[in-house]
C-alpha cells in the first residue's frame, strides 16, 4: 500500500471514531548540508526527515497528532488525534477544511541542479567560496551551505488531494574582522529554489567587505534624523511589522495592533504590499498551503489602505471569507508536526520612482539602515531595535558605518513619514522590496 | 529505550569502526510528550507527541560526516551510517588540525521519575489547568480581551553508544506552563507574560501553581496601558532577576561556549584568566542542579557534566566545552554537549545558567539609585559575540528617581557592550532566582534555565521612542 492509501485509509478510521473532518499533512525532506567554521570545512551533513501529521477535528475542536518515519502505527496516530479533539469544547467558529480545487503550476521551485548536488560537490562549493575571501584584517570566515529536496502532499476529508515538490539552497555567510583593537563582524544569507537564483561568491566577497569596513564603526548620537531602511532590516519591519501583524487569527483575538485598521489608511499612498505566494522562485512558493488551499496573490495594503488579511480555513470560515492559502505550520511550511497557524507567504513591496542617490541626498544627514535581528512588538506596533548594519549618512554621502546605536518608532507612525520608496527592489529572503526612506525616527546612542 | 534500538546502535557501531574511523558515535532519541493551547477559552491546540530517530557522527582527521534518519530499519540504519561515514572520508582530503575525543570508558544511566506521574493523568485534567488560567486571567480586569494558555510535557529517552566504550542512558520528563494576556483600552492593546516549568512531573504545579502564573501574566499586561515610551540615552539601570539571567546568558554566556571560541567568534577569545567584570560578578553554568528547566545529567555526547564556574569574581575561569572543543583546547568535556532532537548535531550549549548572589538587598539597590532605569522582565534578547555588543528587550521599565520608582515605561531596548557592563556592575543583590526558558543557536532549540539576583548596572544604553 503507498503512502497515499495509508493516509486515506487513516482518514477513514479517523471519521469511524467520530471525526468530522480530518486532515493528513506528510512531508519527506532529504537535506545536505556542509558547514565551514573558522575557514575549514567542520561538518559534512546529510539527514532524512520523514513524518505525518493528523488533524481530526470533532465539533469543530481540533486535535492533533503526528509520527515521524515510514513505519507508522496509523491507527495510534488516529486515535490519539480524535482522543485529543473530543477534549476540547465545541467550536461554532470552526466552519469547514478545504475543498477540492485545481492547484497553480508556479515556476522556479524545482532545480535539477540543486537536487542532484553531492555532498562532495558542496563541500567543492564551500573549499572555493572560502578562497575568494583575501583581504587583510580578516579573523575568520564561516559558512554554511544546505540544499535539499522534499516531496509533501495534503489530503482531507472533503476529497482534497496535492502534491508538490521542490528544491532549495540556503547559504549563510558570518566573517569576523579584527585590527588588533577592534573587532567586526558581518552576515548575509539567502534561500532560493534554483542555483540561478543566487551569487554566493558575490555575497561572501561583499560580506568580507563589510566586515573589514565595520573595523570603523562608530556610535552615532541620540536624536532623530531621517532614515533609509534598505534590505534585510526591511524583513523586521514589512514581513514582521505590517505583514505578520495582518494574520487574521491575531486580528480576531485583538491581539495585533492591525485589530481594527482593515480599510483604513495607514501610511502615504506611496505604499503597496502584496503577499504573493505564487512569486516565480520565491521562497515560499507553493502549489496550496499546508491545509490544501491554493496559493495566491493577496494585496494586503493598496495605496496606503489596508486591504485584507491573510487567512487560513479557520479564520476565513469565522469571517466567513475565503481563506487566502496562507495557511502554515507553527514550524514552517514543511513542518508536519506543529499546529496550523498563519504566515505570509513572499512579500512584495511596489516600488517607487527614486534611484538611492536621490535618497541620499534627500537625508542630507541621517542613517543608512541595512539590518537588525530585532523584531516589532505586533500588539503595540512598537519596533525598538539595535542597527547590526547601518551607515552614518553626512553631506549626503554614506560614510563610516554605525554601531552601538538603536532606532526606534511605531510602525503607523512610520508608514506615514515614509517620505520616498526607491525604484530598484531587492530580496532577502521572503521579501522583495525597494528601500524606503523615512523622516524623523528616534535613534538612540552613547551621546 | 528497547533493546531493539541498543542492538541496533552496537551492531551498527561496530561496523563503523571496522571501517577504520577516529571515532563514531550512535544516538537514538525518543521523544513523547502532550502540547495543550488554549486561546480565548478554546481549545486551539491538542497535540501527541511522537518521535523516534537515529543520528550517527563519524570523525576521521578531524573531520565530522553527520547523518541522522527517523527510518529505523537495520537496512537505513545500515546506510546512514555508511553515508556518515563517506561523508567524513570525502571531507577528511580536505585538511584540517586533527583531533582525537577522549573520555572514559563507562555504563552511565540517569532516570528522573517524576514524583507525580504526568502520564497516569488524563488529559482532561491538563487540559483543566489550561482552562484555569484562561478564567483567572480574564478575571483580574475587564480591560484582559484575549488570553492565551499552554501546558507542554516531554519525555526525552537518549541511548548513545560511542567507540571509546561508553554506553549512556538518559531519561529526562520535563514540564512547563505558560500564560499570556493582552489587554486593551483606548485603541491601545499590551501584552502580558509568564511562564513556570522543571524537569520532573506534575508536582512541578505545586512548587508554583498555574493560576498564579496565569495572574502575574494578567497583572503585566493591565499596568502597561499605562505605560509611556521609554526615555532614550544613557542609564544606571537595575535589572530584575528575570532581565539579568537572560542578560548573562545572551550577553556572556554565548560568548563563553568554546565552539564559537574557537570558530573567532568571541570576544572572550584568549581572555582565560583575564578580568572580564567587576569583582561583585561570579557566573556559573551547572546542569546538576535537579528541578531546573535546564537540568542535564547526562549530554548528548554521554558525558555527565559536573557544573562550571565560567567567572570567578571577575576572572574568566572557563569555557563551556563539548568533546571537540575540549580536545582541541586541552582539556575535559563539560558535559554541554546538546542537539535539539535527532537530525541536529551536538554543539555547545547552555544548561543553568546564573550570576551567584551578592549581600546586597534589593530595596538597598533602589534606595541608593539617585537617577536611574529599574528595568523587569524579558521578552528576549541577543548578542554579536564578536563584537560582544547585545540588546535586550524588558517588559516594564520605571524611571527612578532618588530611590523612588516614578513613571512606568514599555517597549525598552536595553544595548551595551558585555565587557563593559560586567565591568560596570556596582551592586549584586541576594535574591537569586531562575526561570526556564528555550535557547536557540545555530537554528536548535533546547530547553535551558537563566539565573540571577537584582544587579545594577552603570552606563547601559536605552533604546526607545521619547
Amino acid at each position: 500500500m503507498g503512502l497515499l492509501d495509508h493516509c486515506k485509509k487513516a482518514i477513514d478510521e479517523a471519521l469511524r471514531l467520530g471525526a468530522e473532518a480530518v486532515d493528513v499533512y506528510g512531508v519527506d525532506v532529504e537535506a545536505i548540508r556542509v558547514e565551514v567554521r573558522k575557514n575549514n570545512i567542520e561538518v559534512s551533513k546529510a539527514t532524512h526527515d520523514v513524518g505525518l501529521g493528523l488533524r481530526a477535528i470533532v465539533r469543530g475542536s481540533m486535535g492533533y497528532s503526528y509520527a515521524s518515519g515510514l513505519g507508522v502505527n496509523m491507527s495510534d496516530v488516529v486515535r490519539k488525534a480524535v482522543k485529543a479533539a473530543k477534549v476540547g469544547y465545541p467550536d461554532p467558529d470552526f466552519k469547514d477544511l478545504p475543498k477540492p480545487s485545481s492547484y497553480p503550476s508556479p515556476q522556479g521551485t524545482y532545480d535539477d541542479e540543486i537536487a542532484s548536488l553531492t555532498p562532495e560537490e558542496l563541500t567543492d562549493l564551500a573549499t572555493s567560496l572560502i578562497k575568494k575571501v583575501k583581504m587583510n584584517n580578516i579573523y575568520s570566515v564561516n559558512i554554511v551551505i544546505e540544499s535539499s529536496k522534499f516531496k509533501c502532499f495534503i489530503v482531507n476529508s472533503n476529497g482534497v488531494e496535492g502534491a508538490d515538490e521542490g528544491t532549495y539552497l540556503s547559504f549563510l555567510v558570518y566573517i569576523t574582522a579584527r585590527d588588533g583593537v577592534n573587532m567586526s563582524s558581518s552576515y548575509d544569507g539567502d534561500v532560493v529554489r534554483t542555483m540561478k537564483d543566487i551569487d554566493m561568491e558575490s555575497m561572501i566577497t561583499r560580506t568580507a567587505q563589510e566586515a573589514v569596513r565595520g573595523l570603523k564603526a562608530r556610535p552615532y548620537r541620540t536624536t532623530k534624523v531621517p532614515v533609509i531602511l534598505s534590505g534585510k532590516v526591511l524583513l523586521a519591519v514589512i514581513v514582521e511589522g505590517i505583514a505578520s501583524a495582518l494574520n487574521a487569527d491575531l486580528v480576531q483575538r485583538g491581539r495585533s495592533y492591525m485589530a481594527t485598521r482593515l480599510n483604513e489608511k495607514i501610511s502615504v499612498e506611496a505604499l503597496t504590499i502584496i503577499d504573493d505566494g505564487l512569486v516565480n522562485g520565491g521562497p515560499l512558493t507553493r502549489r496550496f498551503d499546508v491545509e490544501g488551499t491554493p496559493r495566491q496573490r493577496t494585496v494586503l495594503i493598496e495605496g496606503g489602505f489596508v486591504r485584507s488579511l491573510l487567512h487560513n480555513s479557520y479564520t476565513s470560515g469565522k469571517a466567513r471569507t475565503k481563506s487566502t492559502g496562507n495557511a502554515s505550520r507553527s514550524g514552517g511550511p514543511l513542518d508536519f508536526r506543529g499546529q496550523v497557524t498563519i504566515a505570509p507567504s513572499n512579500v512584495v513591496v511596489e516600488p517607487g520612482d527614486w534611484s538611492l542617490e536621490e535618497m541620499l541626498e534627500e537625508v542630507k544627514y541621517g542613517l543608512l539602515i541595512l539590518d537588525t535581528h530585532d523584531a516589532p512588538n505586533i500588539a503595540t506596533g512598537e519596533l525598538s531595535a539595535m542597527i547590526t548594519h547601518g551607515y552614518i549618512v553626512e553631506g549626503g554621502e554614506v560614510k563610516d558605518p554605525v554601531k552601538q546605536t538603536l532606532f526606534a518608532f511605531n510602525i503607523i507612525d512610520f508608514a506615514k513619514k515614509i517620505k520616498a520608496i526607491g525604484r530598484e527592489r531587492s530580496k532577502h529572503f521572503n521579501l522583495y522590496s525597494p528601500p524606503i526612506l523615512a523622516l524623523e525616527v528616534q535613534v538612540s546612542s552613547k551621546a | 529505550m528497547e533493546d531493539y534500538y541498543k542492538d541496533l546502535s552496537e551492531k551498527f557501531l561496530d561496523m563503523l569502526l571496522s571501517l577504520g574511523v577516529n571515532f563514531a558515535d550512535l544516538r537514538v532519541v525518543e521523544l513523547k510528550g502532550l502540547r495543550i493551547e488554549v486561546a480565548d477559552g478554546r481549545l486551539k491546540e491538542l497535540r501527541f507527541i511522537n518521535e523516534k530517530g537515529l543520528a550517527v557522527r563519524c570523525l576521521m582527521a578531524g573531520q565530522w560526516g553527520f547523518t541522522s534518519t527517523s527510518i529505523l530499519t537495520p537496512m537505513e540504519v545500515e546506510k546512514a551510517c555508511k553515508q556518515a561515514y563517506e561523508l567524513a572520508k570525502s571531507a577528511s582530503r580536505r585538511g584540517k588540525e586533527s583531533f582525537q575525543p577522549s573520555c572514559k570508558p563507562a555504563k552511565l544511566s540517569s532516570r528522573v521519575i517524576p514524583i507525580i506521574d504526568p502520564s497516569l493523568i488524563d488529559v482532561e485534567e491538563k487540559f483543566k489547568i489550561c482552562n484555569e488560567m484562561e478564567r483567572v486571567m480574564r478575571g483580574i480586569s475587564n480591560s484582559i480581551k484575549s488570553t492565551n494558555s499552554t501546558y507542554f510535557e516531554l519525555e526525552e529517552n537518549i541511548y548513545l553508544v560511542n567507540s571509546l566504550g561508553l554506553q549512556a542512558e538518559c531519561s529526562i520528563p520535563s514540564l512547563i506552563v505558560s500564560a499570556t494576556a493582552y489587554a486593551s483600552e483606548a485603541g491601545v492593546i499590551q501584552r502580558g507574560h509568564d511562564s513556570h516549568g522543571g524537569t520532573g512531573g506534575f508536582e512541578l504545579l505545586k512548587v508554583r501553581n498555574p493560576e498564579d502564573v496565569a495572574q502575574k501574566a494578567s497583572r503585566d499586561a493591565v499596568e502597561l496601558l499605562s505605560a509611556k515610551g521609554p526615555p532614550a540615552g544613557k542609564h544606571t539601570c537595575v535589572l530584575d532577576s528575570e532581565l539579568a539571567g537572560v542578560f548573562i546568558h545572551e550577553a556572556f554566556g554565548h560568548a563563553c561556549e568554546a565552539d564559537i571560541v574557537l570558530h573567532g567568534g568571541s570576544i572572550l577569545e584568549e581572555m582565560l584568566g583575564k578580568k572580564v567584570g567587576s569583582e561583585k560578578v561570579t557566573v556559573k553554568d551547572d546542569p546538576t542542579i535537579k528541578g531546573l528547566y535546564g537540568y542535564l545529567p547526562i549530554d548528548c555526547e554521554g558525558i555527565s557534566g559536573s557544573g562550571t564556574i565560567i567567572v570567578d569574581k571577575g576572572l574568566l575561569r572557563s569555557y563551556l566545552h563539548n568533546l571537540e572543543t575540549s580536545a582541541l583546547m586541552g582539556t575535559t568535556s563539560t558535559g554541554n554537549a546538546r542537539a535539539q532532537g535527532y537530525s541536529s548535531t551536538p554543539i555547545v550549549r547552555m544548561t543553568n545558567t546564573f550570576i551567584e548572589k551578592g549581600d546586597w538587598k534589593v530595596d538597598e539597590l533602589l534606595q541608593d539609585l539617585k537617577k536611574g532605569v529599574y528595568a523587569q522582565g524579558s521578552q528576549y534578547g541577543y548578542v554579536d559575540t564578536a563584537e560582544g555588543e547585545f540588546v535586550f528587550k524588558c517588559v516594564k521599565l520605571y524611571v527612578v528617581e532618588n530611590g523612588e520608582q516614578k513613571q512606568l515605561c514599555r517597549d525598552a531596548a536595553l544595548s551595551g557592550y558585555t565587557l563593559n557592563v560586567l565591568m560596570n556592575v556596582e551592586a549584586v543583590a541576594n535574591d537569586l532566582s531562575f526561570k526556564p526558558g528555550i535557547c536557540g543557536k545555530d537554528g536548535q532549540l533546547v530547553r535551558v534555565t537563566t539565573g540571577a539576583p537584582h544587579v545594577r548596572v552603570r552606563d547601559v544604553i536605552i533604546g526607545g521612542l521619547a
